[in-house]
């Protein structure tokens, strides 16, 4: 390559030191002196259970809402390839519409629909499946809902461009050479689009692992996760222990993403390698 | 390798699309054993029929056989037919050996066996040693070969190629002919091949079928169709000629100045290969100026003006008794009044 085409990527690069090189050297500097060099703040993080066990679950909060929307939007996207071309456009609007709201209004709009005298607890009553309303609302489980629903049309997008990528002829080829529908998917279509999953896989679990907004107001004071106590240390201007914290969110996440990545660079099909 | 054959036959298939008709009452019966060609511009229904007959669609009305089994409601993995597709459709996740391997594991096929009916069918497209490679690291040809194999390790009484070799350039494309041809004769199996290549076609084939508008042409050997269209289309989709127009319905070629005893048709056929200026007896002739000399290789093509101002082509191999002609010089043309191909529409 000569020289030409690299100046191209100049504009980028000096976006990306300029907002996450050259804050992240800050991050680190807040985590490192404190206010003298030490590692005072990561051994107050590291030897106490009450911070590593919202480690933990942020991780498993993350894996889980992750993993929901795979199964769930995998499918979806399935549904959608499959559909005549004129339908596609139109069904691929629908699972976006979502995104053009804010996450906080979204999130806000679950509290109106998990709350005591939200729709879902009216529904139930008048349906007479409960006498009283039911706690939805600042529970584990309005997180998860919450995080999914906002989570998951990226999911599908991500799914679908790989699935798109697929020429059906292949399929069409497995069905000849005698394979029935389910078999066919199984040898072909799935190996083929498992790489494309397992990149929404990762997409949705690094975003999963920055929420805060979404435990702050529907879940519990047990759901809380690494974002919030973050924002909480900084606003009790704990700078230094913050800056650990966000340190250990952003290491652990790039080294689960790199496990993940060899492992499926080790056993998925991908069309870039094959390109290369 | 032994093989089954069965003979196809399509039944008055009709295809619609909403008010597109792709195919319109559709007839071909294919003799076991025979190599057959769906030839014809896209949009002849040539895809569409052999899509019908592999089972990705289904016909509106009508019925498809292989052998007397009618198969026009099953699903393609029960038809037991193989099929080279045009872009070659080789699982790009698995090696050259699994590809092979695949219509063999998809009947059940013993691991033993199929170790060795790959080898065999590897071998046979000249690709032995190759299983462990990926179809990425394969040129396109070896590309292809390796769809061939994979189409035939089964001994599928019916093989269908879908253009098969139209994404191939042309030297690479006249070496496979050669290999699909020696891989019928080896096999024995039915083969309906479709392609809009006519070349390809008149090569390959033991019969075409030539395809216009979702319906048959002319169904019939190579040579017949190119020495005997019945219609201007044929006559001009098959190889290159001239259609001259009769006038009259006493077979009056006006276009030449010519008498010529034509039955009461439209217009001949004329093969630029059968107009000569080295006249035989009883040829009919005509002057005509030279408008235009080119070299082929080893024909020299003319651009013929005819006194009325018909214009013609003409076509001469370099060995034969006259130098070429030159443009601008008036010569004598003729020929055989029997060469004259009558055409019925």
């Amino acid at each position: 390559m000569s020289i030409g085409p690299r100046l191209t990527l100049v504009p980028a690069v000096a976006l990306a030191l300029l907002l996450f090189a050259v804050p992240v050297a800050f991050v680190l500097r807040e985590a490192l002196f404190a206010p003298d060099l030490s590692l005072a703040h990561f051994e107050r993080f590291f030897t106490r259970g009450v911070y590593i066990a919202v480690f933990e679950k942020t991780l498993a909060v993350s894996a889980a809402v992750s993993t929901i929307c795979l199964l769930a939007g995998y499918p979806m996207a399935l549904f959608i390839v499959t559909r005549p071309p004129r339908w596609r456009p139109l069904l691929l609007f629908l699972v976006l519409v979502p995104l053009w709201m804010s996450i906080l209004v979204r999130t806000y709009a679950w509290m109106v629909v998990l709350g005591r005298e939200g729709i879902v607890n009216n529904l139930l009553q008048w349906l007479g499946l409960t006498d009283a309303p039911a706690t939805l609302l600042f529970t584990t489980g309005a997180v998860y809902v919450a995080m999914v629903q906002i989570l998951l049309p990226i999911m599908v997008v991500t799914c679908y461009s790989a699935m798109t990528e697929i020429d059906p002829g292949l399929v069409r080829a497995a069905r000849v050479f005698g394979a029935g529908p389910f078999r066919a998917f199984r040898e072909v279509f799935l190996p083929l689009s498992l790489e494309g999953a397992v990149t929404g896989w990762s997409v949705t679990f690094i975003l999963s692992m920055g929420f805060f907004i979404v435990p702050a107001l529907v879940g519990g004071r047990k759901d809380m996760l690494l974002g919030n106590m973050i924002v909480n240390q900084v606003g009790q201007g704990n700078w230094g222990f913050a800056a650990v914290m966000a340190i250990v969110l952003l290491a652990s996440t790039v080294a689960l993403l790199g496990l993940v990545r060899l492992v499926a660079s080790r056993f998925l099909y991908s069309p870039r390698e094959e390109q290369a | 390798m032994s093989q089954g054959r069965a003979p196809v036959r399509f039944e008055n298939v009709s295809r619609r699309f909403g008010d597109v008709v792709a195919l319109d009452g559709f007839d071909l019966e294919i003799a076991a054993g025979e190599f057959v060609t769906l030839l014809g511009p896209s949009g002849s229904g040539k895809t569409t029929a052999l899509n019908i007959l592999a089972g990705f669609d289904r016909a509106t009305s009508g019925e498809v056989f292989i052998g007397d089994r009618a198969v026009g409601s099953l699903p393609p993995e029960k038809r037991n037919v193989g099929m080279v597709f045009q872009s070659f459709a080789l699982f790009p996740h698995m090696s050259v050996f699994d590809n092979v391997a695949f219509p063999l594991r998809m009947r059940k096929v013993a691991r033993q066996e199929i170790a060795g009916r790959v080898a065999r069918a590897l071998e046979m497209v000249r690709l032995g040693g190759y299983g462990d490679r990926r179809p990425a690291a394969l040129s396109g040809g070896q590309r292809q070969r390796v769809a061939l194999a994979r189409a035939v390790v089964a001994e599928p009484p019916v093989l269908l190629m879908d253009e098969s070799l139209s994404a191939l350039d042309l030297k690479l494309r006249e070496d496979l002919q050669e290999e699909i041809r020696r891989l019928h004769h080896q096999l024995g199996t039915t083969v309906v091949f479709v392609t809009h290549d006519q070349g390809e076609a008149l090569t390959l084939s033991d019969r075409i079928a030539l395809m216009n508008r979702g319906r048959i042409c002319q169904f019939d050997t190579p040579t017949a169709l190119y020495d005997r269209p019945v219609s201007r289309f044929v006559a001009d989709f098959i190889g290159r000629t001239n259609i001259i127009p009769v006038d009259d319905g006493a077979g009056h070629v006006a276009a030449l100045g010519l008498a010529l005893d034509a039955r009461p048709v439209n217009a001949v056929s004329l093969r630029p290969e059968k107009l000569r200026r080295a006249l035989h007896a009883g040829d009919l002739s005509f002057d005509a100026v030279v408008e235009d000399v080119a070299f082929h290789g080893a024909t020299v093509e003319s651009r013929l003006r005819s006194p009325t101002g018909f214009v013609l082509r003409m076509s001469e191999t370099r060995s034969g008794p006259l130098p070429p002609p030159s443009s601008g010089e008036t010569t004598r043309v003729g020929f055989a009044a029997g060469d004259a191909v009558p055409l019925f529409d």
